[in-house]
């Protein structure tokens, strides 16, 4: 027994459930992947794209505690652009066009390599009480029996597909959901609620002509999301943008009255950022012209992607609302756009350690959680493996922290303050925005890698003589002085750049510039992470004070009206849970903070 | 008396050039008696309003409007002389007035006075200011949404406009300039408002006060005229230390070993909560309660070429004459002007200015970061994410 690896049961063959999976063995135990269809492990549902603002940075931190979506990532990247070139290093977003068969084939290889048992089935309840869950039971009868378990069945949890006046069960266009496993986790008393969120329609390359569209250039530079991949990505495919003409902005109006969004089929939320056509042209009547970006979906596929036109009209709405735009007259859909309705868990029912709140070894990953995205259902996966294993070896959970990771804004964001839509990383998320870059990740992630166990050991070596010359860097940018000053204090100079400091080093070579430009980007703003950190630390030492001892909170000064009114109705009993309210804002946040520790102190003098 | 220290102010009302008829006010102790005795009126006659010539005679035949102290725009005892409109006119007013003991106003000095004696209030001020700019006042709440809308406008251009067209970095550039501006015209209107600094210099006789206060006054030369005693035998000079001023005051102290608790009480009496003290005493005792426990106090340990007593815990020691403390002194006499409304509007607009430079060198994310701590500077700050949770519900973004 003693000797008997323990055995993780991941249930959902997605970007969430790959990675848990290869976590979880990454650790050392027994994977178990239960997906309903083998073929389809690892498919991109929605757009053909990796990466992006913030989620570009998130894949480096994937890779960094050596996660698998970025070495996939690279491997079948079609194109390569870096967003935000313009905006500054910290915001920099690199993201790959993808080749979608390329990337299934290619995580199922990970999933090979690293012995991933994979179990075709329909996951229809949990055995076991919720302190233990035993075993999962598949809709064939079979019996799964594990030590931790890890629920990331996407939009597959209760998933319900629309389009015009029709509804059928499903996770995805042509795929079956599970109802059964939803009804489980109700019965267990666990909170569920719905999101909605929606995808675009594909159509055939060769029907339609690309000539008259603006093309969408890559952009030329070395890059590579993960570490250990040898190559930089290439950018072989084309992409290209058209505008949404009034023709078909006057189509989709007309025919509101057929959207299951507005005649109120649908009723879970949907994300802001990621609205259907149906919602951008109601919401934005003044507005024409929306950008839809045309994606191929595979070097070798028919078809391409209509990136900005998600939308679940009827098929024949669909047809005319495509062909009227330019380039796009004799189009033929491949597969109609499409609005899905799936089950989460809300917030309260799960820990930052992923693991769903009264239970002993089950964790949540993915949608389930309310996020919405590849990398972020990726990021989530690998820590909620990591931490099923971790429980199950009897080690300890590993928790990511706010100020040093993407992951770790996601994890924090969700457990104190839920989502109200499908939640996605933004750049503004982060408070310590200028230090969570895409080329410090390794750096950043360090501890935490150490506590996940996920890093294979031939990465943390790499990963250990980078840090050797980062530091011998580090200590030669303290040392060496230009006019008084050291390089360091230079290298915070505005119009100082890694260049410049480099001309004063001669002993770095080529292949440590990389880091040199790190080290740069980390003095120069070090006086504003300095401030990030100690402004969260101050809040972390208020977050569990109480606040029943304020009776009526218009007598604290500075909260505004809306504050006061709904603290007032509310009582919140510590900060944290006044955290947890919108009406709140960060300026009331601090009011209170002040109101506290001015208490603090009359209390200590009087 | 609602304010102290001021003395009889003149300036030329109307604009310069030529003009029908060209105002010449007078504000401040004395006004009336000056122009009583200028217009040949027995004292106590100029009342409303007098067409006397007297020693005016030979300038301009005049009207006089007088308001007893307390009554007038500026609180103060005040005279409008209305002369005719010429360069030449106004100019021999002035001068009249001028020798009989008026000084030439500052810039806005009227209006400031007006409202140190409560006669308007700073939201008045700063409204009055905007409109001599010719601009609409825009007060602190405005520049506060001004900075979240630049705010917004930040993030917006950082997460969609690469993708989605929504937000732009060049309107931001276009909108953190216009709201330097707007911060550094606060700061002006606010510095205009504020009351100088002002410490008192205070103490047992023979503590070494004076001296002290003169060394203050001849090395960091008085920049305004002395200005008559705030406290009996006590005198008021303006120095300016490292860029800022500062109302310095020496307080008389008189009876021996006994504090001369009159002129201590005057000076009581005039100070206001924000007013500094350095306290100097030799003996190294304790003031009494009401001065130890103001908010902004030194405790100088004086002539210490001549004291031998240890230095105790809390106490500065000073010798003028060898330059002993006078860093810490001078260091504590500019102090409090880091906590005014001026400073904390300036302090935002440099910061502004640098998102600015930032935003134009390609790093908005910096420059974000930025413009947040001159929101906070002001003592707002939107909360992590908050900015583009506004984005999303003004820009049409998404895939």
């Amino acid at each position: 027994m003693a000797s008997r690896k323990p055995i993780i049961v991941v249930i959902g063959g997605g970007h969430a459930g790959v990675e848990a999976a290869l976590a979880a063995s990454a650790k050392g135990a027994r994977s178990i992947l239960v997906t309903p269809d083998p073929g389809k492990i690892a498919m991109m549902s929605c757009n053909p794209s990796i990466g992006g603002i913030a989620k570009g940075t998130l894949v480096r931190e994937i890779d960094a505690l050596g996660g698998a979506m970025g070495v996939s990532a690279d491997i079948t990247a079609l194109q390569f652009r870096m967003l935000n070139m313009k905006k500054g290093p910290a915001v920099w977003g690199p993201r790959v066009q993808t080749d979608v068969d390329q990337y299934c084939v290619q995580q199922k290889r990970l999933l090979g390599e690293a012995s991933v048992e994979i179990v075709p089935g329909i996951v229809t309840s949990l055995c076991g009480c919720n302190e233990r869950i035993e075993s999962v039971l598949l809709q064939d009868g079979t019996t799964i029996k594990g030590d931790a378990f890890v629920l990331a069945a996407g939009t597959f949890l209760g998933g319900m597909l629309h389009r015009g006046g029709r509804s059928w069960p499903g996770g995805r266009r042509g795929d079956i959901s599970s109802f059964a496993l939803e009804r489980d986790l109700r019965g267990r008393a666990f909170h569920v609620k719905r999101f909605k969120t929606g995808t675009s329609p594909r159509v055939l390359r060769q029907s339609i002509d690309t000539s008259m569209l603006e093309e969408q250039s890559s952009t030329r530079m070395c890059f590579r999301f993960s570490t250990v991949s040898p190559a930089c990505i290439s950018s072989s495919e084309k992409c290209w943008v058209t505008r949404t003409t009034e023709k078909a902005e006057e189509t989709v109006r007309n025919n509101l009255k057929d959207s299951p969004l507005y005649t109120g089929r649908i009723t879970g939320k949907g994300p802001r950022y990621c609205p259907s056509f149906e919602d951008k042209v109601t919401r934005f009547p003044e507005r024409t012209g929306h950008p839809i970006h045309l994606e191929p979906m595979g070097r070798r596929s028919r078809m391409m992607y209509l990136n900005g036109l998600s939308t679940s009209l009827p098929e024949e709405i669909q047809e005319i609302t495509v062909r009227s735009l330019e380039g796009f007259e004799n189009a033929v859909i491949a597969a109609y756009g499409y609005s899905v309705e799936y089950s989460f868990l809300a917030k309260g029912e799960f820990s930052r350690t992923l693991r769903i709140r009264g239970t002993g070894n089950l964790y949540a990953a993915g949608q389930i959680l309310g996020t919405s995205g590849y990398e972020e259902a990726a990021a989530a996966g690998l820590l909620a493996g990591a931490n099923a294993a971790a429980a199950a070896m009897g080690e300890e959970e590993a928790v990511p922290d706010r100020m040093k990771s993407y992951l770790g804004v996601m994890i924090d964001d969700l457990v104190t303050r839920g989502a109200e839509e499908p939640y996605r990383l933004f750049s503004s998320r982060a408070e310590n925005r200028l230090y969570l870059r895409q080329d410090n990740a390794e750096e950043r992630l360090e501890t935490l890698a150490e506590a996940t166990g996920t890093r294979s050991p031939g990465r943390t070596r790499a990963y250990e003589e980078k840090k050797r010359v980062r530091e011998t860097i580090r200590d030669a940018m303290l040392s060496i002085r230009v006019d008084g000053q050291t390089l360091e204090e230079l290298s915070r100079r505005p119009e100082i750049q890694a260049e410049d400091i480099a001309a004063h080093m001669p002993q770095v070579g080529d292949e440590q510039k990389e880091i040199l430009a790190t080290e740069v980007l980390d003095a120069k703003y070090s006086g504003y992470i300095r401030r990030a950190e100690r402004r969260h630390f101050s809040r972390e030492r208020y977050r569990e004070v109480s606040l029943l001892g304020i009776e009526d909170y218009s007598r604290v000064s500075s909260l505004s009206i809306e504050a006061v009114q709904a603290l007032n109705g509310a009582k919140p009993v510590t900060i944290r849970e006044a955290e947890g309210m919108a009406a709140v804002r960060e300026a009331d946040l601090e009011a209170l903070i002040l109101h506290l520790m001015k208490a603090d102190v009359s209390r200590e003098t009087s | 008396m609602t304010h102290t220290g001021s003395d009889l102010i003149a300036a030329v009302a109307t604009p310069p050039g030529s003009s029908a008829v060209a105002v010449v006010r007078l504000s401040g102790p004395g006004a009336v008696d000056l122009v009583e005795k200028l217009m040949g009126l027995h004292r106590g006659r100029l009342a409303g309003m007098r067409r006397k010539v007297g020693d005016f005679a030979w300038v301009d035949r005049l009207v006089a409007l007088s308001w007893p102290q307390g009554a007038s725009y500026t609180g103060e005892e005040m005279v409008d002389l209305m002369c005719h409109g010429t360069p030449g006119t106004t100019e021999a007013v002035m001068d009249l007035l001028m020798e009989g003991g008026a000084r030439l106003a500052l810039p806005g000095e009227f209006t400031r006075r007006a409202w140190q004696s409560g006669k308007i209030t700073a939201m008045d001020v700063l409204n009055l200011s905007a409109k001599y700019h010719g601009k609409r006042p825009e007060g602190r709440k405005e520049l506060e949404e001004r900075l979240q809308a630049l705010l917004v406008q930040a993030e917006a251009a950082i997460e969609f406009e690469e993708e989605h067209d929504a937000g732009s970095a060049d309107n931001f550039a276009t909108l953190v300039r216009a709201s330097r501006d707007a911060a550094l015209e606060l700061a002006c209107s606010a510095a205009s408002m504020e009351l100088l600094p002002r410490v008192f210099i205070m103490g047992p006789v023979n503590s070494g006060k004076s001296t002290l206060f003169n060394v203050l006054v001849k090395e960091k030369a008085a920049v305004v005229s002395s200005e008559p005693g705030t406290t009996r035998d006590g005198a008021e000079r303006t120095i300016g230390i490292q860029g800022r001023m500062v109302r310095l005051c020496d307080t008389a102290g008189t009876g021996g070993d006994m504090l001369d608790t009159e002129a201590l009480e005057i000076a009581v009496g005039v100070m206001k909560p924000d007013d500094g003290v350095i306290w100097m005493d030799r003996k190294q005792q304790k003031p009494p309660v009401h001065i130890a426990n103001r908010r902004r106090i030194l405790l100088v340990a004086s002539q210490r070429d001549r004291e031998r007593e240890e230095i105790r815990e809390g106490w500065l020691p000073v010798t003028a004459v060898t330059g002993e403390g006078m860093r810490e002194v001078m260091e504590f006499l500019v102090r409090p002007e880091d906590d005014t409304p001026s400073s904390s509007y300036r302090k935002a607009a440099t910061q502004l200015e640098d998102a600015r430079i930032a935003a134009e060198g390609g790093d908005l994310a910096l420059a974000s970061e930025m413009a947040t701590a001159a929101l906070e500077e002001l003592n707002l700050r939107l909360r992590s994410g908050e900015a583009v949770e506004r984005a999303l519900e003004t820009f049409c973004v998404g895939k």
